[in-house]
């Protein structure tokens, strides 16, 4: 009777929860930026063109009298824009090839007017806030009439057309595939003082670059999209109705809550494949020839629910979306919007090799990494890149195996972290740049700073901490900055606080020394064990005046020796962090030593009976960040076996290669 | 029927071959020491007294195997430069081989003696070679006219294919095709070495003519033959392959057993060669009536053509 009457009730609950967008009657954020667009898809001009109506709240304790917006389609109008001379064509997919008239983007607004019918249409101006490039269109000023009060609602109608631009940088078609993301006029975001870094209150509104993401308040979007018939939707949100016209087209209407962004999909291809998780409605959009990942996908976003649920906090939304696109549209790929993802696939890919479980479970982690914790990706892109590539690597590790999950062929193998932890430690040059920078101010190596190096250190910070302390870092961080704008600062002092909380003075007075290293430092990580020295004692022999200065001699009589042994560690790099030694003698016998790792050098001494047989560094392998694991230990009985197995190994297949060329002619 | 015939005799042939085979292997593993010997050094000195290493004993460690090539990279990457020289070395190496493998098969000495290998080996060391080459000629020619129209159908597919599977499938017929054109030239150039032996003729041009000749007059017979041959040694493959996934060096006997199998396949690998030589001397000896030393066909004779190596006439009577 119980069970039934809990089943009843959660069927319930599931039922209204599934009427919602998300879990919660109440707003979730602050909801400054609201939209409610009327738009139409015309798929032979490739273009969207309709009405926004923006409600925008000034929180501030200004009179605004400018508003600045996001035109980043504009990024694709042609060679001089900001994005272009950055590189960024060249990034998903993109090339130089040569482009038609046809291929190129933009946006457009056909007429702009307040809620008072003031016409601020010949008020707007592009401007740069960045580099001055007056070529670049992604940022638009628009001078007010009447200015918004403090704690005041300005309401805008906005007529805007966009022009889509070959598939290119995460939007855009490709023949009749639509993939439609920062497609109309969005607001920046007004900082108050004390938000993030803001002295004083002024736009947070970057121009487009090749290596920048976005930033956005959130707010309810109320989206209806009018087009062919034929055209499989998929957007952020819910569907909330979806009208047949006579004119043959359709009209669909989706809706969200409480998100910072708004992307919807379009394409007669699409398989559509439904499932539940609690309160979660998954619908997974899937190209004919990929059905069989359908199984795949879905159950890796299970995963992530599951592991993010218990881990960082409840999911607060009643929908996630994945889109697989098709092959030629590979440049919208792997990309994330609020309840909404990209992901990629490819036909014939074994169960063995993983990105597309990785690339699921990766995008959907932004939902809470950008979408709820909704960090400033221009200035900080670390901070949703890098902790969700931390959490990417902890779910599939969990489910997929430490040393498999992110493939496993045919004898080769390696774990998601390993995998991801290389993409620093192999690095050219690790110091060319600190990850704490402005995302258009990387000289190169882009997503090895800000995925790469973050995900390596918030490990490292992890086996430091212990795995229940970061844990709880991450819980308080999400409950206390969930729909906010948070930056480093405030990340930073959750986990002095939590730390101190859990481990008192262990790591000193606070971690600021850590983030200090590893987040706004370029030093690299390279402890060295140097040597193990050996010495036996021999009886002390001549004339002392003092009978007690031969005592030594009675340790060591004809049947034992003594040894004086010394394990000799050294600093190589930069980064300071606390280092274990594990001392291994010969009768078996370990000493775990710990150096604050603070000197150059430390030497560990003792006299034993028996000689140091072998010594590591870090044996628990906490420091992560460790740049070159073949000094971290010495065998003074080195193992050959390895040489041997891989050098017949190495036979193997130089003999292969050579009868195998000889075969041919 | 020839081809069964042929197989049988050619693994009658590789089993009173045992010196040959064994002589084979050891100059293969010469060769192969001297880039393994200092290899080994290399490798023993970078890795030094560190443990970091140890966990690539039982199984693989992509963070230890990574770590290792980061460090010692430089000192290893020598190698495989090294390595592809040598087999393209090896290449030139196994075209004297041939000679003496086919001159010791065809002349079914009792004793297989060194000496009559190694003069076999010299004597037709510069027929073989002009035919070595123009077969790597031969082979380009064919990689070009498949790849380079293939290419650029793919490139205009990319354009209109509604999914990768079209491009998979159509890279996967001209890779196909480029397949049975290797090996037919393969088997040309086989032929024609055998050709050459038979013949006692240094005439290698023409001996590619009749070798072409033979292939696509008695198509299905050397084809069938070919197929037949590949039977076991990809069946030894599998084996192997099942073999090699179930152990792993853990102890110096699983060491020993793990590079025992190892080399015994490369010995077989190398039998095998032997195997379907013998059988490609059978086919064509059969086909074409030829006793050794006794007889000899004039229309296959290289000698009995009055055409020269620069005046080869087609007749179409004759295809």
């Amino acid at each position: 009777m119980k069970t039934k009457l809990t089943s009843v009730i959660v069927l319930i609950t599931s039922f209204v929860l599934h009427s919602q967008p998300t879990i919660s009657k109440e707003p979730l954020s602050p909801r400054i930026a609201n939209y409610r667009m009327n738009v139409r898809l015309i798929p032979s001009t490739k273009t969207v063109e309709g009405t926004e109506i923006l409600t925008w709240h000034n929180t501030s304790q200004d009179t605004i009298k400018e508003l600045q917006f996001h035109m980043y389609m504009n990024a694709f109008k042609n060679t001089k824009s900001t994005f272009y001379k950055e590189g960024g064509h060249r990034f998903r997919g993109g090339s130089d090839k040569e482009k038609k008239d046809i291929d190129w983007g933009w946006v457009k607004i056909l007429e702009m007017k307040d809620d008072a019918g003031n016409n601020l249409t010949g008020r707007m101006k592009y401007i740069q806030p960045d580099d001055d490039n007056v070529y670049d269109q992604t940022v638009l000023s628009v001078r007010l009439i009447e200015p918004v009060l403090p704690d005041s609602v300005i309401k805008l109608e906005i007529n805007f057309k966009t022009k889509l631009p070959k598939a290119v940088a995460r939007s855009g078609f490709v023949r009749d595939y639509f993939f439609v993301a920062q497609w109309f006029p969005k607001i920046g975001v007004y900082e108050v003082p004390g938000q993030r870094y803001a002295t004083k209150a002024g736009w947070n509104c970057h121009q487009y670059h090749a290596n920048t993401e976005f930033y956005a308040d959130f707010g309810n979007y109320d989206v209806t999209i009018t087009l062919p018939k034929e055209y499989i939707v998929g957007a952020t949100g819910m569907e909330k109705e979806t009208k047949l016209n006579t004119d043959g087209t359709k009209t669909v209407n989706y809706y969200a809550e409480d998100v910072v962004d708004f992307a919807w999909t379009a394409s007669k291809r699409y398989r559509i494949f439904n499932d539940e998780w609690k309160h979660v409605k998954i619908k997974a959009m899937i190209q004919p020839e990929h059905t069989d990942f359908a199984d795949r996908i879905i159950t890796s976003v299970k995963y992530a629910l599951e592991y993010f649920e218990k881990h960082v906090g409840i999911y607060p939304y009643t929908t996630v979306t994945i889109v697989d696109p098709p092959y030629y549209a590979s440049a919208v790929g792997g990309m994330e919007y609020p309840t909404f993802f990209t992901t990629f696939t490819m036909w014939g890919v074994p169960e063995n090799i993983r990105f597309i479980e990785s690339t699921t479970v990766h995008e959907f982690g932004h939902n809470y990494f950008m979408g709820i914790l909704a960090t400033n990706e221009f200035e900080e892109a670390w901070m949703d890149e890098g902790f969700n590539t931390y959490l990417e690597t902890r779910v599939m590790d969990h489910y997929y195996g430490e040393k498999t999950a992110a493939i496993d062929f045919y004898g080769f193998h390696a774990g998601d972290f390993e995998l991801m932890r290389s993409g620093y430690t192999n690095m050219k040059n690790p110091k060319i740049a600190p990850s704490a920078i402005p995302a258009w101010k990387f000289p190169y190596d882009y997503s090895s700073l800000t995925y790469s190096k973050i995900a390596t250190w918030m490990t490292m910070l992890e086996r430091l901490v212990g795995r229940e302390t970061m844990d709880e870092i991450m819980k308080t961080y999400y409950n206390r900055w969930k729909f906010k704008h948070p930056c480093a600062t405030d990340f930073i002092s959750i986990v002095n606080e939590v730390v101190h909380k859990n481990h008192g003075t262990k790591f000193g007075k606070n971690m600021n020394w850590f983030f200090d290293q590893v987040l706004y430092g370029t030093g690299v990580l390279d402890y060295k064990l140097r040597s193990i020295k050996n010495v036996k004692v021999k009886k002390a022999k001549g004339i002392f005046d003092n009978p007690t200065d031969t005592l030594d001699n009675n340790k060591i009589n004809k049947d034992s020796t003594w040894y004086k042994s010394s394990v000799y560690v050294e600093r190589l790099g930069e980064i300071q962090m606390p280092v274990e030694i594990l001392v291994h003698f010969a009768n078996g016998s370990e000493k775990l030593e710990r150096w604050d790792g603070k000197g150059r050098f430390k030497i560990f001494k003792y006299e034993k009976p028996h000689k140091i047989l072998w010594a590591k560094l870090d044996p628990a392998n906490k420091l992560t960040m460790e740049i070159n694991l073949k000094n971290n230990s010495l065998n003074t009985k080195p193992r050959t076996s390895v040489v041997w197995k891989y050098a017949s190994k190495v036979l193997f297949w130089l003999e292969n290669m050579m009868l195998g060329a000889s075969m041919i002619f | 029927m020839t081809a069964i015939k042929s197989y049988f005799n050619g693994l009658k042939i590789a089993l009173n071959s045992k010196r040959m085979t064994l002589l084979l292997y050891v100059l293969l593993l010469i060769f192969s020491f001297t880039v393994l010997i200092p290899f080994f050094g290399v490798l023993k000195k970078e890795i030094g007294y560190s443990m970091s290493v140890y966990s690539l004993l039982k199984d693989f460690d992509y963070t230890a195997y990574t770590d290792f090539l980061q460090h010692s990279g430089k000192a290893i990457k020598p190698f495989v430069s090294i390595g592809i020289w040598l087999s393209v070395f090896y290449v030139f190496f196994g075209v004297f081989l041939s000679g003496g493998i086919i001159h010791t098969i065809y002349n079914k000495e009792n004793k297989f003696s060194l000496k009559e290998f190694f003069s076999g080996c010299g004597n037709y060391i510069l027929p073989f070679l002009r035919i070595t080459l123009f077969s790597f000629f031969l082979q380009l020619i064919a990689a070009m006219l498949i790849y380079i129209p293939l290419m650029a159908y793919l490139d205009s597919l990319r354009e209109t294919a509604e999914s990768e599977i079209a491009l998979v499938y159509t890279f996967s017929g001209g890779a196909a095709l480029h397949l049975v054109l290797a090996v037919i030239i393969m088997l040309i150039t086989d032929y024609a070495k055998i050709l050459l032996v038979v013949n006692e003729s240094r005439k290698a041009f023409v001996s590619l003519w009749l070798s072409f000749k033979f292939l696509f007059r008695y198509f299905f017979r050397v084809i069938f033959l070919y197929l037949l041959l590949l039977i076991f040694p990809v069946l030894f493959l599998i084996g192997y392959f099942y073999f090699s996934e179930s152990y792993s060096v853990v102890s110096k006997s699983t060491f020993l057993i793990v590079t025992g199998a190892q080399q015994l396949f490369i010995l077989f690998r190398i039998w095998f060669k032997i195997w379907f030589t013998g059988g490609e001397i059978f086919l064509l000896t059969e086909t074409l009536g030829i006793e050794k030393q006794t007889e000899t066909n004039e229309e296959w004779d290289v000698h009995a053509l009055e055409i020269t190596e620069e005046e080869i006439e087609i007749d179409p009577d004759e295809l």
